[in-house]
């Protein structure tokens, strides 16, 4: 018996250990990619001395434009990416779980078009202005849209059709908020950002979008156990000892203001929190005190390469990333739906 | 184990479980039987703390439900929910491993001690088999097993049941009330068949949200009350070899 349990428990832990090794040892060769790859290329061996300087003190030579733009544009660049991609994916882990849906995520229930609203509307139209911040407006906005989905999806039973509703409608508010208050050459810049773009993010977003990632990461663990018991539905996380609406609040707070900072820092990136947490799935199962962490490790490689995809495919141009995300993520998706229909 | 005290509930202004009281004793099988929408699954909610009484209260050994945390009721009571299903690829061990949930938090994470219950209560209802099987695979009945042993791993004192024989065949029917019958636990159980239901020790017989009767089954399951609340009519057979009169509709 001792030994069956060993075995059990270890595989298991060999098997969480291994998934989540492998993540992040693809996670750091992405991010010295995303480093070396742009206009400009810049070698290993500034990216070894510029990173020995900053982070070890040494004091290597290095072209002092090359280590610029690797440490305050492109470095900076890859971490936010790294952060939106996790906090995305972990967000569309804990949607899919609490809602019982897999094929939901904050992009597609309306809370990424939530946040970009209030991001709008805070810095275009001024609204709350010198008290709320983009990334505060964003969050009411992010929290409005959820619970109007929320709402909706109640009456009607439709949570996905409730989204796409949600997403239009604020979709359609910031086109009129743009409209109304931008003009043409501010408008085309926001339009851009809407569409995802890590262009022009520096050390100072990172600064906010690390904390959130990592708070939201630690608490969305630390209900690892809570959201495995919404497995069989709400009934059944109740019935295990679950306080079910306080867990729902706080996940709901936490997967809203994760989406809404990163939103407000890059636009909505769409596929993200929908695709990354069923690869993970696949990978590792369904235990989230595992699926979350690799989640959220294989959403910052899958951005990361995102960002360098978008950096690439035209030359001289940088594409928005939720381009590149959606190109990836549609036909992803696809496959997942086509799976699933053979599989009923 | 649980005292039910002038308890309604209404939802959106429509009452699923008119007032009604009524105590459930320690190491009995009561059976809740009554036509579709008699307010059965309500009931069985309320007894199990999810939903809150909108009059009255339930007492959980003595103590009002609405007061204990829901850890605390999940260490003892457990809920067995009609057609509990999931779209997760999840393994068997991995669903039963589920009932530990109330037993376990940061400071007692997983032990050797859960991993023997859940051993156990597998053992006990032949699924260990089954352990690295998916969900979806599952025959209605192994996953009704499956259920049962997830709820047995929570350790309850008290057991509630939803119809757990509902979309079986009658083997697997017959198979799942043997093995519920043979805990020895406090039993709660919602029933269809109520020729099945005579096995209980007492039943609660339910209408149009009203508690009709309660009683033991030869006491209730009369001609007079099945006609009022089931509309059809009944004939008693006695048979030497059943410990029981069958019942026959017509």
């Amino acid at each position: 018996m001792t030994t069956l349990i060993l075995n059990k428990s270890t595989s298991l832990f060999i098997r969480s250990i291994k998934g989540f090794l492998v993540s992040a040892s693809i996670l750091l060769p992405t991010i010295i990619l995303a480093v070396m790859i742009g206009e400009s290329a810049i070698s290993l061996e500034t990216v070894y001395k510029t990173f020995s300087n900053k982070l070890l003190g040494t004091t290597y030579l290095v072209d002092l434009i090359d280590a610029g733009i690797l440490w305050e544009y492109r470095l900076s660049r890859a971490v936010i990416a790294c952060c939106c991609g996790a906090a995305l994916a972990v967000s569309g882990v804990i949607l899919q779980s609490l809602l019982r849906n897999v094929l939901v995520d904050p992009y597609i229930l309306g809370i990424s078009a939530g946040a970009s609203a209030g991001a709008v509307a805070v810095a275009i139209v001024g609204i709350g202005a010198g008290i709320l911040s983009m990334s505060a407006g964003a969050f009411l906005g992010a929290l409005l849209s959820f619970g109007l989905v929320l709402a909706l999806s109640r009456v009607t039973g439709q949570i996905i059709l409730a989204g796409i509703a949600g997403a239009q409608l604020f979709h359609a508010l910031s086109a009129l908020m743009i409209t109304k208050s931008a003009n043409a050459e501010a408008a085309r810049g926001i339009m851009f950002w809407l569409l995802g773009n890590l262009s022009g993010v520096r050390w100072d977003d990172a600064w906010l979008a690390i904390p959130v990632a990592v708070i939201g990461m630690t608490v969305a663990l630390y209900y690892a156990r809570a959201l495995d018991a919404f497995t069989f539905g709400a009934e059944s996380a109740a019935s295990l000892g679950i306080p079910v609406a306080r867990v729902r609040l706080i996940l709901i707070l936490v997967t809203a203001s994760m989406t809404a900072v990163m939103v407000s820092m890059v636009g909505s990136i769409g596929f993200v929190g929908l695709v990354i947490p069923h690869a993970a799935r696949f990978l590792v199962g369904v235990r989230h005190s595992i699926l979350l962490p690799v989640s959220a490790l294989m959403g910052a490689v899958f951005l990361v390469m995102s960002d360098i995809l978008s950096r690439i495919v035209v030359s001289g141009q940088v594409l928005p990333i939720g381009v590149v995300t959606a190109l990836i993520g549609a036909p992803a998706f696809a496959l997942i739906l086509i799976r699933g229909a053979r599989n009923r | 184990m649980i005292s039910v005290q002038n308890v309604s509930y209404r939802l959106r202004g429509k009452t699923l479980v008119n007032p009604l009281s009524f105590e459930v004793k320690k190491g009995e099988m009561l059976g809740l039987i009554g036509p579709n929408g008699s307010g059965k699954s309500s009931l069985l909610r309320l007894l199990a703390g999810i939903t809150r009484p909108s009059t009255g209260q339930v007492l959980l050994k003595g103590q009002a439900m609405t007061d204990l945390p829901r850890e605390s009721i999940a260490r003892q009571l457990a809920f067995v929910t009609q057609q509990a299903e999931t779209h997760e690829r999840i393994r068997v061990r991995d669903a039963v491993e589920l009932g530990r949930t109330p037993w376990l938090s940061l400071l007692n994470p997983w032990s050797d001690q859960d991993q023997h219950v859940v051993d156990l209560v597998m053992h006990q209802l032949s699924i260990q088999h089954l352990g690295d099987r998916i969900w979806q695979t599952l025959s209605g009945g192994e996953q009704q097993r499956v259920h049962l042993a997830r709820a047995l791993a929570q350790q309850p004192e008290i057991l509630l049941l939803d119809e757990p024989t509902n979309h079986l065949d009658i083997q697997n029917q017959l198979a799942i009330l043997q093995l519920v019958e043979a805990l020895n636990t406090t039993i709660v159980v919602a029933l269809h068949d109520l020729n099945q239901a005579a096995r209980c020790d007492r039943l609660a017989i339910m209408k149009s949200s009203h508690l009709i009767a309660i009683g033991k089954p030869d006491e209730v399951l009369t001609p007079d009350i099945i006609w009022q609340v089931f509309g059809v009519k009944t004939k008693m057979i006695h048979d030497t070899e059943l410990q029981r009169p069958l019942l026959h509709f017509f």
